[in-house]
């Protein structure tokens, strides 16, 4: 997968989650959630927990950031074997609430093998920003046939919080449109190589 | 391309520029007009411009004596118009106290396959050092699509730039390729 400006916001998580998967778990020293995995560029600079939320039934998960500015992002993710998914079109959606939040996304990856990266996408063009009230949010990428694993959770890149409830990984129809990055053109010819602008 | 071990610092730079260029968005710096900051650790590094001999130059600073990775400056541009030629980037470097400055290039093509590249890792500049052009030289193939260039610096120091250019240059301009020693060195460590 070709990761440029272009797909910019899709770089720092696919990276970052490739090189800190490892720290895990009990990173942010939070009681770990059954089944997921604490991640990001700097899991510690936030809070992550199980809490109920007046008005919804069942328990959401939240990612609460520390201090107004944390340095990176930190992200709750699973990580699954594709057998059960490839060659089928997979939808990762949840319901999404906010308060002042900088930026929070869910985001799903497709590796083959030695961790390649065959799809990826986290809503990095049309991120949760601010206070919003809950609304079901989608991503959806194709498991190619070597694909071996699929990634997916959602993150908060800077201040704020955001909540997350009932998430669900379904196939769906190839009438569903896959998600992508929309696609800047590159400029023609280098700009300002002087530095006077 | 292949990847030799031997390879394994150009492989890292490699890795490193094309999957982590949204880290630019974190910085407190300010990239100057049409660049953007990225790299391993950006945020180990001050971007931006003052005012050197010419006019502006831009900088990269180094904010502690061990940064984490390297920062660079770069900008990606759409291969249509070199397709066919040879292509030399070049650029007036100055350095103070740096571990490692380089300028780079490199050819993307269709599904990010690498089609060349090129990042001084064999004669970067290194420590305090005047006002010199340098230049990396590739060519671009067919199926390139874009062309990603720039500078970094790797570790400590500043580096300063001024004067980029990216011209194309005839065949008779050798393509820069790095020089890898022809036998093993310092097998026991004692060097």
């Amino acid at each position: 997968m070709k990761l440029s400006r272009r797909s910019v916001f899709s770089a720092a998580a696919a990276a970052a989650i490739s090189l800190t998967h490892a720290l895990a778990t009990d990173a942010a020293g939070e009681m770990p959630i059954k089944g997921w995995v604490i991640a990001g560029s700097d899991p510690q600079e936030y809070e992550i927990g199980t809490t109920h939320v007046a008005g919804v039934s069942g328990t959401c998960v939240f990612i609460k950031a520390r201090t107004t500015s944390p340095s990176g992002f930190a992200t709750l993710t699973q990580e699954i074997a594709a057998d059960n998914y490839r060659g089928q079109r997979l939808r990762l959606s949840a319901q999404i609430k906010t308060d002042d939040a900088a930026a929070a996304q869910l985001w799903m990856r497709v590796d083959g093998p030695k961790r390649k990266i065959l799809r990826f996408y986290n809503m990095g063009d049309r991120p949760v920003v601010g206070t919003t009230g809950w609304k079901r949010y989608d991503v959806v990428l194709d498991v190619p046939s070597d694909a071996v694993h699929v990634l997916f959770g959602y993150f908060l890149n800077g201040g704020g919080t955001v909540w997350s409830r009932d998430f669900k990984l379904e196939p769906v129809g190839k009438d569903v449109p896959v998600s992508v990055f929309p696609s800047k053109p590159l400029p023609k010819t280098p700009a300002n190589m002087n530095f006077d602008q | 391309m292949m990847l030799k071990s031997t390879n394994l610092c150009t492989a890292i730079l490699v890795a490193a520029l094309s999957m982590l260029p949204a880290l630019a968005d974190n910085t407190t710096s300010s990239p100057p007009k049409g660049w953007f900051v990225t790299g391993s650790a950006p945020r180990d590094f001050v971007f931006g411009t003052e005012k050197c001999t010419n006019g502006k130059c831009a900088f990269i600073k180094a904010k502690t004596d061990t940064p984490s990775g390297f920062g660079t400056l770069m900008q990606e541009i759409a291969a249509d118009k070199y397709i066919g030629k040879r292509l030399r980037l070049s650029a007036m470097l100055k350095t103070d106290d740096a571990n490692h400055a380089q300028l780079w290039m490199r050819m993307d093509g269709a599904d990010g396959k690498m089609l060349g590249f090129y990042n001084m890792d064999d004669r970067p500049v290194t420590g305090t050092t005047d006002w010199k052009r340098y230049s990396v030289v590739l060519d671009v193939p067919e199926g390139t699509q874009d062309i990603a260039f720039g500078m970094f610096l790797n570790g400590k120091g500043e580096v300063w730039a001024e004067d980029f250019r990216l011209d194309p240059v005839s065949k008779n301009v050798p393509v820069s390729s790095t020089q890898f020693s022809k036998t093993p060195v310092n097998m026991n460590f004692d060097q």
